[in-house]
């Protein structure tokens, strides 16, 4: 089915097939655009630039200012706070022992016209040796609505991998490497330094692109190709455009092979997919091309269709820390070498990327702030959209780890008994609860602890949406996003405009919910304290036809005790079910305000369970274990069946100590 | 004698003599069962009057399983569900080859230390048996011979332990130079075949170490020497001079080792054993992989006991 779903959409390839038209009409404000010429010195590892840079300002007031990222900089040295904010992290991205001199990375701005003054600013911690953010003052002031145009000259030493953007070898990925605006905002310049566990935020404009690139190798990059000219002394200039779009990426490589494929499906407009594989992945190309499709497909079809004619997919090189990363009309995917069917890769990846060319790409939220409002919302579609587009993943581990690496494993094992579902992962709980208390969502991301912070951003997110979809049912959920992509595409949301929405369309207020899992650090978790089910006795006078009459024994009669209790301090309205001997159920309604609450019920049958939440709808509750209360105890046999399976495994572990003796 | 001849004596030797085995297994299980006892009792305790109990009947349950580990030490946190079937075997291949088996809990890495000390102990008496086959082998008479060479034995693993400890570091210091030596290498494949053959080699130095302690402990037995310096002597020497033979056996013993895994990968059931009858199968087969593989480890010793021994026939009298 998932195949069915997902490749009926892919049309015959086209090779060598012109991209589709530029796009006429404006989608966006188009207020920040850049034409850049750019070189690229592979040997030397170093990019020289030109760029225009045309900024239009929105806003109701006049600035003087200019203000604009430089991210390369995180990597000129360990002072920058991207840095020292990555040491913070339990797993840091980055192995200091294993950084040369060569690796490190930077940007220099080498003129800017017409210009008063420039400065470097920290505005978020101060630190005077962070160079990420560079303050351009103009002669003169841009009053609002009125544009600016400067010209910018610059160098750049390209890092080894660092955050995405780098190279390995020949292999080239440039993200975030040229000096970009920030957002100029109501408030002032909304320019944030670079931070280890955030992202990005910027204008819509058009890019265009000149990248020139040793001949022999392929180039990819963010909107589309209009021009390719050799230049006869090895070198070719690739010109992409792209329109309506807030960044620019680009690769390139002499090892791509390319393939394409046109998505079509009814009621949503073409798009040239175009792949760049590593050649040794030549077999999953159809992999990646499903998975795109089928985002193209559901989430063209729940918010909205992708707008633009085309859209890049680049697997990238090998360990060059490139994957799993998304840019406007273009992003990295990821595999390996063994990747078998059924194990989630790199179809997943696929999907969560491609789906950020909607949440992200073209709802623009501010990433430094809310970045749960690109990858929590996106990693909870994923989950969706996985699993409509191609079920049930089974458990995978890589074996073959090279000690002391930090490689995965090379050879991959499916567990078939093991199945997974990508739409409630049960270890997107587990990143949860092991930072549930960490922060406070509503806290600015790049406050975050830079450890947590991607364990609230997408799997708390990921989870309350869950919980808000089996609460007030997809079609709502759906509906609500639909909204907030409608209302927001090619701008920039705010966290309150999402909570607005779900209101309106929910038609309820939903504030109590909100204000638990966004504005707090509120933890789930409703136990079956205790369950009892006793005979009651039942002799005595009753009332019967012409008075009270002597009864000496009714029968089988019980009264099942069941105690709830709320052991955290969120609360959640709940379900309390309880299961009798004879099949009967009973089903009632608990607001899970109180501390604790008496369920009780006299029937003929004794209670054989009882749970709190049957549904699973608070799927945030940190121990859903303790939410049931069998009167039987059947703990033994899954006890002995789990113990043995470890008792073969410790068995095993002993022999490997007796290779010593 | 060729190396597979040696292994099929060595088997041949191992199975004439099934009391042995059967020990062996007796004291590898009950070394291990205490534990899994009570490890059985923390999933038993966890998920006591729960529904939860229910679905790790029928198969597994992840999300118990997150709830459980958070709350876990360092033994409960072994316990995973891709420990089913070959999974298990296939981690702790992974921890030996990488020597990370004593990065399990403290607990468990005791456990394994006193499981050496007795399968040293125990390896007296088989080697005895091997090297001088007796159809009325006792129990009291085979621990009596594995006590005898104990000390010695003992003395030799001492002496092994900064050769293994010197494998371990070297595989620490040569699985990041490679990754160093191949960090602009865009291609996973030959990145692979890099850290393969450094695996290779570092599976050789292991084989290699093993191969003179084991070597040196047939010396001792069928030289009846008490020396272990001596008999590490003519261990190495044995090695050193018949290194094909000596490799070849191990390659027979691993190849076999692996057949095993794999009729084991094919047949053993997976989570959804779900009665006691065929839990009680699934028990049973796994027993008898680990007695399979308790009969081709002592087959190996018996042929590194059969090659020592014809090659000690093949030498010249003394003069």
């Amino acid at each position: 089915m998932a195949c069915v779903l997902a490749c009926a959409f892919l049309a015959g390839p086209a090779p060598g097939q012109e991209t589709g038209a530029p796009l006429e009409v404006a989608l966006s404000p188009r207020n920040a655009n850049y034409a850049i010429e750019v070189r690229l010195d592979p040997v030397e590892r170093t990019l020289e630039a030109r760029q225009t840079v045309t900024w239009r300002n929105l806003q109701e007031h006049p600035t003087q200012e200019l203000w604009f990222h430089l991210y390369w900089n995180a990597w000129r040295n360990e002072r920058s706070t991207w840095m020292l904010e990555d040491e913070l992290r339990k797993r840091s991205e980055v192995d200091r022992d294993k950084v040369r001199p060569e690796d490190w990375g930077y940007v220099v701005v080498d003129s800017v016209r017409p210009v008063a003054t420039t400065r470097f600013a920290a505005p978020d911690d101060g630190n005077p040796d962070d160079r990420t953010v560079f303050v351009v003052s103009l002669t003169d002031p841009v009053p609002p609505g009125e544009s600016v145009e400067i010209e910018m000259t610059w160098h750049a030493r390209v890092p080894r991998t660092f955050a995405r953007t780098g190279f390995r070898g020949d292999y080239f990925f440039f993200a975030h490497w040229f000096p970009k605006l920030g957002v100029y905002e109501p408030e002032g310049w909304n320019c944030h330094q670079y931070h280890a566990a955030t992202e990005y935020y910027s204008d819509y404009g058009v890019y265009r692109v000149a990248m020139t690139v040793p001949e022999d190798f392929v180039v990819g990059a963010s909107g589309r190709q209009v021009e390719r000219r050799a230049h006869g002394d090895g070198f070719a200039t690739h010109v992409y455009q792209g329109e309506d779009i807030h960044d620019f990426a680009w690769t390139a490589s002499p090892d791509y092979e390319e393939h394409r494929e046109r998505f079509e499906s009814a009621g949503l407009p073409p798009v040239d997919i175009r792949l760049l594989l590593q050649p040794e992945h030549r077999r999953q190309a159809r992999r990646h091309l499903a998975a795109v499709a089928a985002t193209l497909e559901l989430y063209g079809t729940w918010f909205g269709p992708y707008p633009y004619p085309q859209v890049t997919v680049i697997d990238p090189a090998f360990e060059s820390g490139a994957g799993g990363m998304e840019y406007p009309t273009l992003f990295t995917s990821g595999s390996r070498l063994f990747n078998p069917e059924g194990g989630g890769s790199p179809e997943h990846v696929t999907i969560h990327e491609a789906g950020h060319q909607f949440w992200y790409g073209l709802v623009g939220n501010n990433e430094f702030e809310d970045a749960w409002l690109d990858e929590g919302i996106n990693t909870y579609l994923t989950g969706r959209a996985y699993q409509q587009a191609f079920g049930d993943t089974y458990r995978k581990v890589r074996y073959f780890v090279p000690p002391g690496t930090q490689i995965s494993g090379f050879f991959p094992l499916l567990f078939r008994d093991l199945p997974e579902n990508w739409a409630l992962p049960a270890d997107r709980l587990d990143r949860y609860r092991e930072s549930a208390r960490s922060d406070v969502p509503s806290t600015p991301t790049w406050r975050y602890h830079p450890g947590s912070a991607g364990n609230i951003t997408y799997s708390k997110t990921a989870l309350w949406l869950v919980v808000l979809e089996r609460h007030l049912g997809w079609p709502t959920v759906r509906e609500i996003l639909a909204a907030l992509f409608e209302r927001k595409r090619f701008g920039h949301p705010e966290p309150e405009e999402f909570f607005s929405i779900a209101d309106q369309v929910a038609g309820r207020d939903l504030s109590w919910f909100f204000d638990q899992v966004h504005r707090s650090a509120a933890v789930f978790d409703y136990a079956v304290d205790s369950a009892t089910s006793r005979r009651v006795p039942a002799r005595g006078l009753f009332e019967e036809e012409g008075g009270l009459a002597y009864r000496g024994e009714r029968g089988e009669h019980y009264r099942s005790e069941v105690v709830v209790r709320r052991l955290a301090d969120g609360t959640f309205p709940v379900d309390v079910l309880l299961v009798f001997e004879d099949g009967s159920e009973s089903r009632q309604s608990w607001d899970g305000r109180g501390t604790w609450k008496l369920f009780a019920e006299e029937r003929a049958a004794r209670l054989d369970y009882a749970v709190v939440d049957p549904d699973r709808v608070l799927i945030l509750d940190v121990d859903y274990t303790n939410n049931s209360y069998r009167i039987e105890d059947r703990s033994l046999f899954p006890a002995v069946k789990w113990g043995a399976t470890w008792l073969l495994w410790l068995q095993d572990l002993l022999s490997a100590f007796a290779w010593f003796s | 004698m060729r190396c597979f001849g040696a292994l099929v004596r060595g088997l041949g030797r191992a199975l004439a003599t099934p009391r042995i085995l059967l020990w062996l297994w007796l004291v590898n299980l009950a070394i291990a069962l205490p534990a899994a006892v009570w490890l059985g009792e923390s999933i038993r305790s966890s998920v006591r009057h729960r529904l939860a109990a229910e679905t790790l009947r029928q198969g597994f349950d992840a999300g118990w399983h997150g709830e459980y580990r958070a709350e876990a030490g360092g033994v409960e946190r072994s316990f995973e569900p891709t420990l089913l079937g070959v999974g298990a075997f296939l981690k702790n291949l992974e921890a030996w080859l990488g020597l990370e088996i004593f990065q399990v809990s403290p607990a468990l890495v005791a456990l394994g230390v006193l499981y050496a000390a007795v399968w040293l102990l125990l390896l007296g008496g088989v080697l005895e048996h091997l090297v001088r086959p007796s159809p009325a082998l006792t129990l009291d008479r085979f621990l009596a011979d594995g006590a005898r060479r104990f000390p010695p034995f003992a003395r030799l693993a001492v002496l092994s332990v900064p050769l293994y400890w010197g494998i371990h570091r070297g595989s620490r210091e040569l699985f990041p130079w490679i990754e160093a030596l191949t960090r602009d290498v865009t291609v996973e494949r030959t990145v692979l075949a890099a850290y393969l053959a450094g695996a290779t080699g570092v599976a050789l130095a292991a084989v290699l170490v093993k191969s003179v302690f084991d070597y040196a402990k047939v010396a001792m037995v069928v030289e009846q020497r008490r020396s272990a310096l001596v008999a590490l002597l003519r261990g190495g020497g044995f090695v050193l001079r018949h290194p094909f033979r000596v490799f070849g056996l191990v390659l027979w013993w691993a190849l076999l080792s692996a057949l095993a895994l794999a009729g084991y990968a094919v047949l053993a059931p997976g989570a959804g054993v779900d009665d006691s009858a065929a839990l009680a199968g699934a028990v049973l087969l796994g027993q008898c992989f680990l007695l399979v593989r308790f009969i081709l480890k002592v087959g190996w010793i018996g042929g590194e006991a059969a090659l020592y021994q014809d090659n000690q026939r093949r030498l010249p009298p003394p003069l």
